[in-house]
């Protein structure tokens, strides 16, 4: 095979250029539903990755606070709470000590307004041993006698985590459903380019280039194509990303750093588009134009 | 079967014309040479090579093939449809710019070249093809009825073009053609074919009532 020289980049990227001016509307149409694609999909890996944070926090907050019943001490309910069913420990809470972790977090003004004035009593953390069969570990819990009130996020909690449990499992089947409509965009694109230029393929053939020196082109051309729908996408997510951030932050305060930065998204989208346009384009000019030096 | 028991040999810078009806295998034997087909039986050898075995890419490089179609890219210049055809092969601009030039001079545009093909006539657009299939240098110069479409002046235009090739680049030309007069004119190696097989081949050959006689 004859070596790539800069005079054939040079060349096949003003034949690229000129086609994508030539078929405007087709690599528009391309670009918009491309960058769409890679939105929802980088989309669904931030919501993905944030929900497993989110699940993460959650997860520490399926614990059941148990307050003694009036009269009470707290450290004599630690053994017939360790011994019910599904419990996997119990930890004693020093009132005080739980008011001076959680301040920080959310403003001592938040807390006061938020929590009646006995939040912050002893009380005891029971860590279950499945959250997802909290309620009926409550149920006994709530049986024992010195047991004051309990609480427990009320499936709250046990609801969300089942749902980031599940959209991580159909985040893959998710995320292959993107990857095929994006390929199959950039095939019926660069099938769409290849019959707008048959006669430029078979002046290439008459002088003599290979097959894979014709698909060259559509590739170059796939490429530019997949790189701008990434870098808009990229754009999107870096303006959007913050914004959003911003958002949550002042929605729900004690989440305020602990999203995950786009980066990371931005990143896999830059990678993503270019390569699913390549192999569109791979895939539409074998398929025109063949491999084989006939 | 387009051919059959068809055997040639044409000798390095020979002109030869290929005659006969509509359908009797002139475009199969020369699409046979340049790899567009194979045949199914015997072989093709140009120079030592057999076509068989050899990539068609490589075997159309030292090749000009011109149609009775122009063909030509209706959204580049007279300049870049010839230069197109070096341009695909990475030849660097500068020599495709001295070798575009030189070609338009040739085929008598030199004036024309920033025209469209819309913008040319008929016998102009295919002395463009004519350029782009000599941009490259060719020994062998295929022409399948290039002429077919053109008025009596703008086929000679065409066959003074390929002649000057011939003597002067000692390019040799396998011309596909129906047309009696210009085949009388030039008096030279006549090949004619009927349902697929040589039935005359004459040096210096005349073709008069459909039979080809010697000159």
């Amino acid at each position: 095979m004859k070596s790539l020289s800069w005079w054939h980049v040079f060349y096949r990227l003003r034949d690229a250029r000129e086609g994508i001016a030539r078929n405007t509307w087709a690599s528009l149409a391309t670009v918009v539903l491309l960058t769409l694609t890679l939105l929802l999909f980088g989309g669904f890996l931030w919501l993905n990755a944030n929900l497993t944070q989110v699940a993460t926090l959650l997860e520490r907050q399926v614990q059941v606070r148990v307050f003694p019943a009036e009269g009470e001490a707290a450290d004599a309910l630690t053994g017939p709470l360790a011994r019910v069913p599904g419990v996997r420990s119990v930890e004693l809470l020093d009132g005080e000590a739980v008011y001076a972790e959680l301040a920080p977090v959310f403003g001592e003004e938040t807390l006061m307004n938020a929590l009646p004035t006995d939040a912050f009593a002893d009380s005891l953390s029971v860590e279950l041993a499945d959250p997802t069969q909290g309620g009926a570990v409550v149920d006994q819990i709530r049986t024992i006698t010195g047991v004051g009130e309990v609480i427990w996020g009320q499936g709250f909690a046990t609801v969300l985590y089942r749902i980031s449990n599940g959209l991580q499992k159909g985040g893959f089947v998710l995320i292959i459903g993107f990857f095929v409509a994006a390929l199959l965009m950039s095939l019926t694109a660069m099938q769409l380019a290849v019959l707008n230029r048959e006669v430029e393929i078979q002046i290439q053939r008459w002088v003599g280039v290979s097959p894979w020196g014709i698909r060259t082109q559509f590739l170059i051309e796939a490429f530019l194509l997949g790189l701008f729908s990434s870098i808009l996408a990229g754009a999107v997510f870096l303006y959007m990303g913050e914004v959003i951030q911003n958002a949550i932050a002042s929605l729900v305060p004690f989440m305020s750093g602990q999203l995950k930065s786009p980066m990371l998204v931005i990143g896999v989208v830059l990678v993503t588009g270019p390569v699913l346009a390549l192999l569109g384009g791979g895939l539409a000019s074998q398929r025109s134009i063949g491999t084989g030096d006939r | 079967m387009a051919l059959d028991n068809v055997s040639l040999t044409v000798p390095a810078g020979e002109w030869v014309f290929l005659v006969g009806a509509s359908g009797t295998g002139k475009t199969t034997l020369l699409k046979l040479l340049y790899r567009e087909e194979l045949a199914d039986e015997g072989r093709v050898i140009i120079g030592d090579r057999d076509v068989a075995t050899v990539r068609g890419s490589l075997l159309r490089r030292s090749m000009g093939i011109i149609f009775q179609t122009f063909r030509l890219l209706e959204k580049k210049s007279a300049f870049e449809n010839i230069a197109y055809g070096a341009e695909v092969l990475a030849v660097p601009p500068a020599v495709v710019r001295r070798r575009t030039e030189e070609i338009l001079e040739l085929v008598g545009l030199a004036d024309k070249g920033h025209r469209l093909p819309s913008e040319l006539s008929g016998g102009e657009q295919q002395r463009v093809a004519v350029g782009r299939a000599l941009i490259n240098r060719p020994q062998l110069i295929l022409a399948d009825e290039p002429t077919g479409d053109l008025d009596p002046e703008n086929a000679d235009r065409v066959i003074e073009i390929l002649d000057t090739v011939h003597r002067e680049q000692k390019a040799t030309v396998l011309f596909a053609t129906h047309a009696v007069d210009l085949v009388n004119r030039l008096a030279r190696r006549v090949v004619r074919l009927r349902e697929g097989r040589v039935i005359s081949d004459a040096v210096g050959g005349y073709w008069v009532n459909d039979e080809v006689t010697e000159g």
